[in-house]
């Protein structure tokens, strides 16, 4: 007889779970069963960090392994993770065992390689969004992308310092938009937020919606 | 091979059956297959749909194609079969015509009836039918079902008639008397005394009075009468007053309303289509041989577009319903075409554009950093707002006191650190100036590092060493739960500092035993995501502590609300560079953001040149476009 009990049990482990979360919050007694639920999501959730690593590493080493046509990019990736990786347990053994400063080997990689690299792609993106309003009115040309076009001048000049001192009207243009329409936005979508993430929580909480499967 | 038909059903039957293997009813045995229908029902019905694909005909279909010849009288029906088969005869169309004609003298008067009933139901006026016949007589309607033929065949009479013969068996002797002697005594059982009287005693050549001759009514009811009716009522005349005042004295019948409701009346002037529906007689099944049965399939199912199409309708439509029509059939005829998709019109990459776009900005920048970059700007509008959220976060800095720890959470993208760590700079320093303890902490996993860097590279000159003046917690996992927990309990989340030391035993962190011992958590964050969870979930862990925030230009829409509602979520904010430049202008300390001001102005202005130039060009090229596009259609 095949009888499937993991839907059952993770629902009921989800369920239970969140209720005493959140009678936590009310009741004092709870707080401590709270506590230590929460310490095991986050030794799970770091357990989950590593198994992605891992499942990264996976995929892209039967990628180099089948020899696909972007294999090559798999194999850098790879061998990155590796030495990245080595890296780390040195520098870890270095600082654990010995008392050397903060992880310098690993440091330098971030400071070298990483920050530059993603900097560098936030500046190419910069180039490539000032292209792409540039060539905006090209696809579309009517009332709507000219109040966008306009509101993205408005709002780049008016984070500019050294006119809008002789121009204060420019400053208070950016303020207005910046402070009323956006602001107005935001909060709306702050609400939102709020009250879906609620939603979310009594879905979850009454097994509606089970995001961890059965 | 012999077929045998069945009276009832007119199917073939193969020879040797009893019963009809249709519908069951008992078959002739000495009739032999003529390959015509006895009872043939008419088929206006029938579809091609009743021939089966094996090319063996059904009874339907075979009758369809051999109507039965009703005017030829050699061929009249079941009761001379019957008779036929009586006497041993075979009326089979090799048999002289005068051996048929003796053989059916007896039924003539059947085959008169039958024949004015066709007649009848083919007239336009069927009402005056039932006033041409006695109900005693249209009542034999009924006899042109089949069924009742095998019952009768031993008699070879209608029921309708078997009463008198009972009477005659219950008075012989007046039957003697009045029957007289006939050479054909067969003939004698068949009819009453009083039909064989009319027509024995005439000569051939004669005019034959015909029992139920429509046109001699009159006499045959005379004849009719004359023995049994008393002779002051049949030698009565009539002359034309009497009869006038019969028929005035008589008033027509009236049926009850009820009754009028029920009767059939037939509202169109076309009574064709009504009869064929009446005559309509099943062929099979278990109406087999029931007149007027309305039949299983629809007729409707039967009919195709292409059938109907070329078919006309005296149909009284207006314009309007033309036009919704013609629509339909558009419509549906566009259904089965398939269109091809447009496909978009492409439109040139402008690859120079774009490097030359690259290029300025590059030139730009780089050349603002080279001469003169560090040049100090003011920041927009003069002095700080006052409701921005920068004196507020400086004065709560500048409020600690030496040994007050501050926690510093350094969640942000490395792409973001040229931007956050200008802007945070002038903060950090103002805290660092302070001489307080700093602790750093990251849910991200490249956080460390960077607070790492953000302490090595921007924060120089103070020469703040780890595990003495701050001391680096490292990453939480977790997001949520792991700000959450470690609200709740800092040190049992974190027991370690990111280089493995005890981070709770070492200067900066050994007076804080809960959060809220923190004097000063400052949060610097490039996602709106992030300053949510942060201020939504140390909100009740900081009881004596205040949250600054240091954010990117683009979250500062989705976090300012924090700080302008009230009660505040946040006591303190700085966004964007223009942000960090007033701070260090309030700190009376230029740092990055002074320095990077000018370069970004530049850059500003070098975007907001390219996009309006460029947006105008393409603007203008697509109006261009636009407007030959509709001289090609030929628009206006």
């Amino acid at each position: 007889m095949n009888i499937k009990i993991k839907a059952p049990v993770a629902t009921a482990v989800a369920i239970g779970v969140g209720i005493i979360v959140l009678a936590g919050y009310f009741i004092p007694v709870l707080t401590t069963l709270r506590f230590i639920f929460l310490r095991a999501g986050l030794v799970l959730a770091a357990v989950a960090l590593i198994v992605g690593i891992l499942n990264l590493f996976a995929v892209h080493f039967r990628k180099m392994a089948r020899n696909d046509e972007n294999s090559g990019y798999s194999l850098i990736l790879v061998v990155a993770l590796i030495a990245t990786l080595l890296v780390g347990f040195y520098d870890m053994f270095q600082s654990y065992m010995f008392g050397k400063p903060n992880f310098q080997t690993i440091s330098w990689l971030f400071n070298y390689i990483q920050l530059p690299i993603e900097t560098s792609l936030m500046a190419v993106m910069a180039v490539s969004l000032t292209y792409a309003a540039t060539h905006y009115l090209r696809r579309n040309l009517n009332s709507y992308a000219g109040v966008f076009f306009f509101i993205v001048l408005m709002v780049l000049i008016g984070t500019l310092s050294i006119f809008t001192s002789e121009v204060p009207f420019l400053n208070q243009i950016r303020q207005w938009i910046v402070h009323v329409p956006a602001l107005a936005g935001a909060r709306g979508l702050l609400l939102g937020i709020a009250l879906g993430t609620i939603a979310t929580g009594l879905r979850v909480l009454i097994g509606t919606d089970r995001p961890y499967g059965g | 091979m012999a077929e045998i038909q069945c009276p009832n059903c007119g199917r073939t039957n193969p020879e040797g059956r009893e019963e009809c293997e249709y519908c069951g009813s008992p078959l002739p045995q000495d009739v032999p297959s003529t390959g015509q229908d006895i009872s043939a029902p008419r088929d206006q019905f029938a579809s091609p749909s009743d021939v089966p694909s094996d090319g063996k005909e059904t009874g339907q279909g075979k009758a369809q194609e051999e109507p039965p010849e009703f005017e030829d009288e050699g061929e009249l029906g079941w009761l001379d079969v019957l008779h036929a088969a009586e006497e041993g005869e075979e009326p089979s169309e090799m048999q002289p015509a005068a051996e048929k004609k003796e053989g059916k003298e007896d039924t003539d008067w059947l085959q008169r009836i039958r024949d004015l009933d066709v007649e009848g139901e083919k007239s336009e006026e069927p009402p005056e039918e039932e006033e041409a016949f006695p109900d005693w007589i249209s009542e034999p309607k009924g006899e042109k079902e089949p069924q009742k033929a095998p019952s009768e065949g031993k008699q070879g009479l209608p029921d309708w008639l078997q009463p008198e013969e009972e009477e005659k068996e219950a008075a012989p002797e007046e039957e003697e008397a009045a029957a007289p002697p006939s050479p054909e005594p067969a003939q004698e059982e068949e009819f009453p005394s009083w039909l064989a009287e009319g027509e024995e005693p005439l000569s051939e050549g004669e005019k034959t009075i015909q029992p139920f001759d429509l046109d001699e009514e009159d006499e045959f009811l005379d004849d009719l009468f004359d023995e049994e009716l008393p002779s002051w009522l049949t030698s009565v005349d009539m002359d034309e007053e009497t009869e006038t005042d019969l028929e005035s004295d008589i008033s027509p019948g009236e049926l009850p309303g009820w009754v009028e409701a029920m009767r059939p009346v037939v509202e169109s002037s076309d009574t064709s289509g009504l009869a064929e529906d009446e005559e309509y007689i099943e062929n099979y099944g278990p109406l087999a041989g029931i007149p007027s049965v309305l039949p299983a399939e629809a007729e409707i199912d039967q009919i195709r577009a292409e059938d109907v199409k070329d078919l006309t309708f005296d149909l009284k439509v207006t314009k309007t319903q033309r036009e919704y029509t013609s629509l339909l059939e558009n419509v549906i005829s566009q259904e089965r075409k398939v269109k091809p998709s447009p496909k978009p019109t492409k439109i040139p990459t402008q690859r120079i554009l774009r490097w030359f776009i690259a290029l300025i900005l590059l030139l730009s920048v780089g050349a603002s950093i080279v001469a003169g970059g560090w040049g100090d700007i003011q920041p927009t509008g003069g002095d700080p707002d006052p409701d921005g959220g920068y004196t507020a976060l400086y004065e709560m800095i500048d409020g600690l006191e030496e040994e007050d720890t501050a926690l510093i959470v350094f969640d942000y993208q490395p792409a973001l650190a040229g931007e956050l760590n200008a802007t945070a700079s002038g903060v950090v320093d103002h805290l660092l100036s302070q001489k307080s303890y700093v602790a750093l902490v990251s849910t991200q996993p490249t956080g460390p590092s960077l607070a790492e860097y953000f302490i090595s590279r921007t924060q120089a000159e103070h020469e703040y060493q780890h595990g003495k003046d701050y001391i680096n917690l490292g990453y939480i996992p977790g997001q949520t739960a792991g700000v959450l927990s470690f609200s709740i309990a800092p040190r049992e989340i974190v027991p370690i500092a990111f280089n493995g030391a005890n981070a709770w035993g070492s200067p900066p962190l050994k007076e804080v035993e809960s959060f809220s011992d923190f004097a000063l958590v400052l949060i610097i964050t490039d996602d709106p995501t992030t300053a949510r969870i942060w201020i939504e979930q140390i909100k009740p862990y900081i009881s004596k502590s205040k949250v600054g925030m240091v954010v990117s230009a683009q979250a500062e829409p989705l976090v300012r609300p924090y700080y302008e509602t009230s009660p505040q979520q946040i006591s303190g904010l700085v966004a964007g560079l223009p942000g960090g430049r007033i701070y260090e202008g309030l700190a009376e300390k230029p740092n990055l953001s002074s320095g990077f001001l000018f370069p970004l102005n530049v850059g500003i202005i070098v975007t907001v040149l390219t996009v309006f130039i460029g947006g105008l060009a393409n603007g203008i090229l697509n109006l261009i476009k636009q407007q030959q596009n509709k001289e090609k259609r030929g628009g206006p």
